[in-house]
């Protein structure tokens, strides 16, 4: 109170009355005077007055304003005053109110919004409570935001919203903003998302492969059961771990190589090495690496997965070694031993087959079999071998000339077996081979031999037998001339002819 | 030796207005629009707020908003109201219908 001023008595009122009277006139004299044009007026001392109907176009287009922006916005957006009254609501709300079947007057502007949560039932009832408890918070000031996520499906599709309630302005007594916001599409894609989320921990734990994440400072971002189960730690224990501590006499080099990997974007595939098992034991691990680039192009870390290779290399091995064996045992027995692929390219053979031909092994390997050891015959016997790789019940054993690295020719039995692909397919022939040459002519000096001894026996048998039959006729014709007979024929009665 | 042709003379204006005031956003709609299309690229407009800055008001002896002073080319004139009458606006800024300065 203005000490200088005296206290208002009844007259002041009067005075008061009068006053507001001629404020009302002048303005109104201004505003003819001005033909409505001018909105304020200074006095001499620069104190501006707003005139009423300026002031009243201000305050239109101030409310204009707010409502456009409140109209462009997607939430269904609702005001109320600080007794829960809807004042007014935007052009989302009333959209969504027309969609939905709202027959409210008004679109529920007039409403107790407070009234409509407290009375609901059904489902939605433990939603509506806590929606009223919440905007009583905001309007009495308790809380600065209330926000709650809700399902509300429609006949036709699952629907989720967003509420917030925000106070009006600074001051939780004038009322609050009520905002619903539609974040299906988000809850779907957060849903899709756990679902993939969750397809991809089944898949990275049931790969048989050990599969690891790491980021550009050599920390481990994931890994997978298996990879855990290898390090006897768990995937908690790892995750987040540098790699140092982990594998701290290797993890520098590992580091190194996966820098390359990342800076050169090239994926490095089939590295092979042994690492040391939880227990100690040595393991061959196939170790695959694939960069992980960024939209940008920026490397941000790398995918390690390392598959348990031990018990390949070891079939490896003892292949190896049974190979070995059989190709000693083939040199023992001094068997030549051929592979041969579909063009009858030789693709193996044993010692033996280079001694017996006189070649070294890479003169041979790769050659074509008909042309460096059977070119006298070659069209026949392409034509055999073509009909061996179409029946198998064709490859019987068989003899055949092969011509050494000296011009000599040797006689070798081949015993054939079909080689068939994984799908069934004929993808060559091996073959064992037993140089028969020597045996052969062997043979044939026996074949000559008997075949004299026959026509020896043939001439001195048959000169006997000539005498024996000249004998008896000496004697029966000594027999009819009454002479005793000459010749002794008592040993032709044991003799069996 | 050809001509030279003169400098384009450029109008130098000041608007004072109330704020957000309904006549004072349409008095400077109206004297954008104006200056575009008869002054192109020669003209100037400052506006002065009375409520943000009253003592220029006062100074130059303004009382009512809004209201626009010429400034250049001489004469200097004042004109209050929204400068919706394109005509009256053009004849009292010195200009007429095409735009053309008049004597």
């Amino acid at each position: 109170m203005n000490p200088s001023k005296p206290p208002h008595t009844g007259d002041a009122t009067e005075e008061m009355a009068a006053l507001i009277e001629t404020l009302h006139e002048t303005g109104e004299r201004l505003e003819e005077l001005t033909a409505g044009e001018v909105d304020a007026v200074t006095d001499r001392d620069g104190r501006t007055f707003l005139l009423r109907h300026a002031q009243y176009k201000l305050r239109q287009s101030e409310a204009v304003k707010q409502a456009a922006i409140l109209d462009a916005l997607p939430a269904h957006i609702a005001m109320i005053n600080v007794q829960g009254v809807i004042v007014s609501v935007n052009e989302s709300w009333r959209k969504f109110g027309d969609a939905n079947g709202d027959q409210s007057p008004g679109h529920c502007v007039g409403m107790n919004y407070l009234d409509i949560c407290d009375k609901a039932l059904g489902p939605g009832m433990a939603g509506a409570r806590a929606t009223a408890q919440g905007i009583r918070s905001v309007l009495n000031g308790t809380s600065a935001l209330f926000s709650m996520e809700y399902p509300c499906d429609s006949p036709t599709a699952r629907r989720w919203f967003l509420l917030t309630v925000t106070p009006l302005a600074d001051a939780s007594a004038l009322g609050a903003v009520v905002m619903h916001l539609d974040i299906s599409e988000r809850v779907r894609v957060a849903q899709t998302l756990d679902d993939q989320h969750i397809e991809l921990h089944a898949l990275f734990n049931v790969i048989p492969s050990m599969v690891w994440v790491r980021d550009t400072s050599n920390t481990i971002v994931r890994v997978n059961q298996r990879a855990a189960d290898a390090t006897g730690k768990t995937i908690a224990a790892l995750e987040g771990a540098a790699l140092p501590e982990i594998y701290p006499e290797d993890a520098e080099r590992y580091f190194a190589d996966d820098l390359e990997v990342i800076r050169s974007g090239t994926p490095k595939l089939g590295i092979v090495e042994t690492i040391a098992a939880a227990d100690g034991t040595e393991l061959w691990m196939q170790i695959d690496k694939v960069p992980l680039i960024a939209s940008d192009g920026t490397g941000t870390g790398i995918v390690v997965v390392a598959t348990d290779i031990t018990e390949l290399k070891r079939a490896e091995a003892d292949l190896r070694e049974s190979e070995r064996r059989f190709n000693e045992m083939l040199d023992q027995v001094q068997l030549a031993s051929v592979m041969l692929d579909r063009q009858a390219r030789i693709t193996y053979c044993n010692n033996f087959f280079l001694s017996l031909t006189g070649w070294q092994r890479e003169e041979v390997v790769g050659k074509n079999w008909y042309e460096a050891f059977r070119p006298g015959d070659i069209d026949e016997a392409q034509a055999n071998f073509e009909g061996l790789l179409a029946d198998q019940h064709a490859c019987m054993p068989n003899e055949s000339q092969l011509i050494t690295r000296s011009g000599e020719r040797r006689l070798i039995r081949w015993d054939n077996s079909l080689l068939r692909s994984r799908s069934g397919e004929a993808i060559g022939i091996a073959s064992i081979g037993e140089d028969i040459t020597d045996r052969k002519a062997a043979e044939g000096v026996l074949a000559q031999r008997a075949a004299e001894l026959e026509r020896f026996h043939l001439l001195s048998v048959g000169r006997e037998l000539r005498m024996v039959e000249l004998k008896k006729q000496l004697n029966e014709l000594q027999r009819q001339a009454g002479f005793e007979p000459e010749f002794d024929l008592t040993f032709l009665d044991s003799v069996p002819l | 030796m050809k001509p030279v042709s003169p400098s384009p003379v450029v109008y130098n204006f000041r608007l004072y207005v109330a704020g957000d005031a309904s006549n004072s956003a349409h008095a400077l709609a109206n004297l954008t629009s104006l200056c575009r299309a008869h002054l192109p690229n020669r003209h100037h407009i400052e506006i002065v707020d009375v409520f943000q800055d009253p003592g220029r008001a006062l100074a130059d002896g303004i009382f009512m908003t809004p209201t626009l002073l010429k400034l250049d080319p001489a004469p200097q004139r004042r004109i209050v109201g929204t400068l919706s009458q394109s005509l009256i606006v053009l004849r009292a800024i010195g200009l007429d219908a095409l735009g053309v300065a008049t004597p």
